[in-house]
């Protein structure tokens, strides 16, 4: 559901439905009980506010898989023999690897763009 | 017009549950994939040549390692935050 794009994410435990059942029709039409005229007029804006909260939660999981790639990349370039503390060398080292991935990744992308154009697409 | 769907049937509890458990499924898929990369790595630099058992100074190896990474990963997230916040005042 995350969409997190790499297949190495192992598949967390059976996700909980987020699809609950839209269920719009049957209780506006039952709203003459007090009760179920604040639910369903409640729940609209309940509903856009869980929305928000689990984009919310699925950025902050793609946050954090980012991260996990860049941490692969940088320790295998930076660090050759693990030491009992990093050094500064080596903490400059993976600052200036985050930064120019994230460089090399917008100019491949901006590049293949071009190149697609030329080609006429696939 | 539509009206917005209504998810009338999750009571407010509900709401705090299902939030709750997003979170922790998140946290949880988070964690594996760490700690599956940080097996993977501190295998290949701490151990050249697989042997009957895991030696003191591979296991110290390991121990320095799986630290070292950690502290890369923290570190690799500041930088990344802070490119994002820089990304996006341009």
């Amino acid at each position: 559901m995350f969409g997190f794009g790499s297949k190495s994410t192992p598949e967390p435990a059976p996700a909980p439905d987020y699809s609950v059942e839209l269920d719009s029709g049957p209780s506006n039409a039952h709203s003459i009980s007090s009760s179920n005229f604040m639910e369903s007029s409640s729940s609209a804006s309940e509903d856009a506010e869980l929305q928000r909260i689990l984009m919310r939660e699925q950025q902050r999981a793609q946050f954090q898989q980012q991260i996990n790639k860049f941490n692969d990349i940088c320790w295998e370039t930076c660090i050759d023999k693990p030491t009992s503390k990093m050094d500064n060398k080596t903490e400059t080292c993976i600052v200036n690897c985050v930064n120019r991935f994230i460089d090399l990744n917008l100019l491949c992308a901006q590049r293949f763009a071009q190149i697609l154009q030329q080609n006429g697409g696939f | 017009m539509d009206s917005p769907p209504s998810t009338g049937r999750l009571t407010g509890a509900q709401r705090e549950e299902l939030i709750e458990q997003v979170k922790q499924q998140v946290a949880i898929a988070t964690a594996q994939e760490l700690l599956t990369k940080i097996s993977e790595k501190c295998f290949k630099k701490c151990i050249a040549k697989p042997s009957s058992s895991l030696d003191s100074s591979e296991q110290k190896c390991i121990a320095m390692c799986m630290d070292r990474y950690m502290d890369s990963w923290n570190l690799v997230s500041k930088a990344y935050s802070s490119r994002i916040q820089k990304e996006s005042m341009r």
